[in-house]
């Protein structure tokens, strides 16, 4: 023992151990609350659709530059993480212009199904997919109701260091989850505000205090295919007449 | 029993070439498509699941249903058909392992599918069906060495009777892999699932037959050397109760859609409007695949030559072939309807999509057929599964 540790008096050894209980403490309850704050939340998205002009897409521009997604003028199997839909209402004619990307739901059927579990929801409900472990079986997609998910149907060129892409794999919209992860708001939102729209309101949906909760008490939001119950972290306002 | 194994006889070798061309034309076709990406292919954002995956779903039903003949034997007591029940497992393993083949090599990065066997994720019908799939190996490779070597142990019994249920669970696992996406109403339905068990069993029977003609021309014996003329008058009959079966199914899944409101749109474009897919569905299944067949199965003036048999069959498994096209495919196809009671303008979630298979996905399915038909061939060379006579077991 002594020749193992030559110089470890026992005031030392009583003081390192002090030392270490008191950090391990400080450590052990820092980390708790850190991870009770992200079990608190849950990121998402408000979108107003009356806010939002059929002619107006910043917010696919921006998803596109900051994620590199290139186009190859072939929409069938270009990555778009964001698409701009025009809805008519069958009865009384409304027409709403509104952004559709992956809904970050809290019954994910993509996580469901995935059989590496590559898919998957992190703790404050960002659905991501973790391309070192996705084999592209192409489940998710055939799971997603939104049709949010795409294939990298072609090789990747120049992608970007935050978002890794790779050919033969599924992706979708991450919500940004690097800058979120940053202290940012995604580039979708913070493209819509620049732009004076101020169609999409990014916040924690769990907080009471957020505006995004408020805004989702106080107003009708919908989600899409709110008949399947996978209780979507984006929700529209606006929509119903 | 007289059990016989199969001789280098210029059949066999033509049916070998023949099998090992499909293999490595599927092998070279997944390649192409592994370094230049999906693009290739057919397949797009809204049709992730193609052809090959069609193909490869199509196998996997059938590896089910060709254990039907060794069921029979072992689980209902029809001793006519113990001499042909080694040939029903040895196919039944061929087919799973090309179906598998195929599968795998539909996969983005087939490279990576070691992935799926370490990291299971228990509400994933895919993981669920790799372990029913991989038992299915264990349990119909046993039953084959059983009914080869020892065929009238309790053990080939007892296997028979297991695999029989096995069979059942792993045609509905296949089923499930549809049955359960919430999010495509038209696949979602738990009428898919007695479907699927009933397609497997009609189609199961048809490949058995065409697969028994293939294996005699391999041995260069003529055509239903091992049947007599009332096992094959017995298959007929069979046959034609499966095929109705599977058409009755195929009706009550249509007329539920029809009947729902929510469903009613797919369904004229399933039946009336969608382009192929209604040609397929009447066409494909309902005139080649059920009506032809069924005249040739029933009508006593088809009864004199066993070659009609053998058409029935090749038209039961072309209509099941359309029939299966037409599960998969036409409601990826079909618009979601992201907002009940709203029209979607938008060329992705709005409209039609479209999608017909290129050369290569099609060399990618048949990739798994050419698999099945090298184990067969391998198979009934090494092992003696085909019977010198049905008349030695009298």
């Amino acid at each position: 023992m002594n020749t193992l540790l030559p110089s470890l008096s026992r005031r030392n050894f009583l003081r390192g151990a002090a030392c270490s209980l008191l950090f391990a403490h400080g450590g052990v309850s820092g980390i708790g609350q850190a991870l009770a704050n992200i079990a608190q939340t849950r990121w998402g998205l408000v979108v107003d659709t009356r806010l939002c002009s059929a002619e107006c897409a910043v917010c696919v521009n921006a998803c596109a530059r900051e994620h590199a997604l290139q186009s190859y003028g072939r929409p069938s199997t270009d990555a778009q993480w964001i698409r701009k839909v025009r809805l008519t209402d069958k009865s009384t004619g409304l027409i709403n212009h509104l952004p559709v990307m992956c809904q970050h739901c809290a019954d994910a059927q993509c996580v469901r199904v995935c059989p590496t579990r590559a898919s998957h929801r992190r703790a404050d409900g960002l659905v991501l997919v973790n391309h070192h472990l996705c084999i592209g079986c192409r489940y998710c997609m055939m799971a997603c109701p939104y049709k949010a998910r795409g294939f990298v149907h072609e090789k990747v060129e120049k992608p970007a260091a935050h978002s890794p892409r790779g050919m033969g794999t599924v992706e979708g919209c991450t919500l940004c989850s690097h800058r979120i992860d940053a202290g940012r708001k995604p580039a979708c939102v913070e493209a819509c505000a620049k732009a004076g729209r101020g169609a999409m309101l990014f916040g924690n949906l769990n907080d009471p205090v957020d505006p995004i909760a408020k805004r989702v008490v106080a107003f009708d939001t919908t989600a899409l295919r709110p008949e399947l119950l996978t209780d979507p972290g984006v929700r529209y306002q606006g929509v119903n007449p | 029993m007289n059990q016989q194994r199969v001789s280098n006889t210029k059949g066999f070798l033509c049916m070998l070439g023949l099998s090992v061309l499909l293999f490595l034309l599927g092998i070279w076709a997944a390649w192409q498509i592994e370094s230049g990406g999906h693009i290739l292919t057919g397949m797009n954002n809204s049709v992730p699941w193609g052809f090959s995956l069609t193909l490869a779903t199509f196998l996997l039903v059938a590896a089910s249903g060709v254990l039907n003949v060794a069921s029979l034997s072992s689980v209902f007591g029809k001793q006519d058909y113990k001499p042909l029940a080694s040939f029903s497992c040895l196919l039944a393993l061929a087919l799973l392992a090309g179906g598998l083949f195929t599968l795998m090599l539909d996969l983005g990065r087939p490279g990576q599918v070691f992935l799926a066997l370490t990291r299971f994720n228990w509400t994933s019908v895919f993981s669920i069906n790799i372990v029913i799939y991989a038992v299915f190996f264990g349990l119909v490779g046993l039953y084959l060495l059983f009914t080869c070597f020892a065929p009238q142990s309790g053990g080939a019994s007892v296997l028979g009777f297991v695999s029989f249920l096995w069979r059942l669970v792993m045609t509905t696992g296949s089923g499930c892999v549809f049955a359960v996406l919430a999010g495509r109403s038209a696949m979602h339905s738990a009428l898919l699932l007695p479907l699927f068990i009933a397609l497997s069993l009609s189609l199961g029977l048809a490949m058995y037959i065409i697969s028994l003609h293939k294996a005699q021309f391999a041995a260069q014996r003529p055509f239903f050397a091992t049947c007599t003329d009332e096992l094959t008058g017995r298959m007929r009959t069979l046959l034609a109760v499966l095929v109705s079966i599977t058409c009755y199914m195929v009706l009550a899944l249509h007329l539920i859609g029809l009947n729902s409101p929510a469903l009613r749109e797919f369904e004229r474009f399933a039946l009336c409007t969608g382009g192929i897919f209604p040609t397929l569905l009447w066409g494909g299944f309902g005139l080649i695949g059920t009506a032809i067949p069924l005249i040739l199965l029933l009508l006593p003036q088809f009864r004199a030559c066993n070659c009609w048999l053998l058409a029935a069959a090749i038209g039961v498994t072309l209509g099941s072939l359309a029939l299966m096209y037409v599960l998969v495919i036409a409601p990826q196809v079909y618009p979601v309807e992201l907002f009940p009671g709203k029209i979607v303008t938008d060329a992705f979630y709005g409209q039609t999509a479209s999608y017909s298979a290129t050369a290569l996905e099609w060399l990618v399915g048949l990739c798994g057929l050419g698999l099945a038909g090298i184990v067969m061939l391998l198979g009934i060379r090494i092992v003696p599964v085909l019977p010198a006579s049905t008349l030695d077991n009298k």
